[in-house]
């Protein structure tokens, strides 16, 4: 699995709204065939994915499905054309509107590129038999 | 027209149809050509048991975990169904009352990958559920036990009644088989997760067309009941 890794959690998840706003999250459900349906509060598709954390590591991971790499894509094409002033750069793109990096030292610029998580973040624990 | 009285003859229309809803004791009943919602794969798959309790839907809000919906599977009588590849999973709240052994699960849905879990608790420290293992479904609340699928290659349904040493299921069968006396552990649970473990990870690969939890056992005649209606929705071929 590709994704965004970051020791920053906050910029992560400004990142995913940024994201997620693009894509159309969140939005309600469409109710299909007959029975009972869940009420709208518990049927809303709120974002694309769910930041995780590494099970041992201060480090977490923004997963880069392939809504997210489209989105990603297409908000690199249109600012690759744009005109900006003091945007933040991402693996050679500048993404305007993007948030500031909150740390200097790992850019954000840094922070997007997309790389395969090693099985060092594999989440399962517990009694799995 | 009844040419002494007058009145319309009474018309005795046959018996209302047969579903799990008919047997007493129901906690849960999901069917998938029920209660669905589509956000970008299934959002939520509402209970149909009528307790009224909204924590037992089971719900995901993030549309990379959502399962696809077919509204025809191929593999279950074109049956509508979800479909589960190894990253997708539902999960109930916490149900309003609690669901202890003794305590009956069905249900009905085809391996198609490698996996782990079909379903589970919501508390990865009191598991009760089932898994696959290379195409042999068990069934787990603390120990594991083996639930062989004997029949119909990768399609099943199973019945799992969970009581400690006291349990036994149907394994496509209309004989029950009690494990040798072994149980499978006297976890009950809390709400359900489909589709993974309920401290996340093991995924399954399956396809989940219905699922029905009680709080007792069934009698040998309510399991046959049971038996020939999936056999007759989902063209599953059932045992002796």
């Amino acid at each position: 699995m590709k994704a965004i890794t970051s020791p920053d959690l906050a910029s992560l998840e400004a990142i995913q709204a940024k994201l997620d706003a693009e894509l159309g999250y969140p939005f309600e459900g469409a109710d299909i065939g007959g029975g009972i349906h869940a009420p709208p509060e518990q049927s809303r598709t709120l974002r694309r994915v769910d930041i995780i954390k590494h099970p041992s590591l201060d480090q977490w991971a923004l997963p880069v499905d392939q809504g997210v790499a489209a989105a990603l894509a297409a908000r690199a094409d249109a600012a690759a054309t744009a005109t900006t002033g003091g945007a933040v750069k991402a693996g050679g793109a500048v993404l305007e509107g993007w948030p500031a990096p909150v740390d200097v030292a790992t850019p954000l610029g840094d922070a997007l590129a997309a790389a395969d998580l090693g099985p060092d973040w594999d989440q399962k624990a517990g009694p799995v038999p | 027209m009844n040419r002494r009285s007058g009145r319309r003859p009474t018309r005795y229309s046959s018996s209302a149809i047969w579903t799990p809803k008919s047997i007493s004791g129901l906690q849960l009943w999901l069917r998938a050509d029920l209660g669905i919602t589509i956000g970008t794969g299934v959002s939520a798959w509402a209970d149909q048991s009528g307790t009224g309790d909204a924590n037992k839907n089971v719900t995901q809000a993030v549309a990379g975990l959502q399962p696809a919906y077919s509204t025809a599977n191929a593999g279950l009588n074109n049956q509508p169904a979800l479909s589960f590849t190894g990253s997708q999973l539902l999960q109930s709240g916490v149900w309003a009352s609690a669901l202890p052994q003794p305590l009956t699960i069905m249900v009905v849905g085809r391996l198609t990958t490698a996996g782990k879990y079909v379903c589970d608790s919501i508390n990865g420290a009191v598991q009760c559920g089932m898994f696959d293992s290379a195409n042999t479904l068990q069934v787990y609340a603390g120990v594991q036990r083996p639930t062989l699928l004997t029949s119909d290659g990768t399609k099943f349904v199973i019945i799992a009644y969970f009581n400690g040493n006291a349990s036994n299921h149907y394994p496509m069968a209309y004989t029950s088989d009690n494990y040798g006396g072994i149980g499978p552990g006297t976890n009950g649970l809390t709400g359900v997760t489909v589709g993974c473990y309920a401290g996340g990870g093991a995924f399954s690969g399956s396809d989940i067309a219905e699922m029905a939890y009680w709080n007792r056992a069934l009698t040998p005649m309510e399991a046959k009941s049971l038996l020939n209606y999936a056999g007759a929705r989902y063209a599953l071929t059932i045992g002796p």
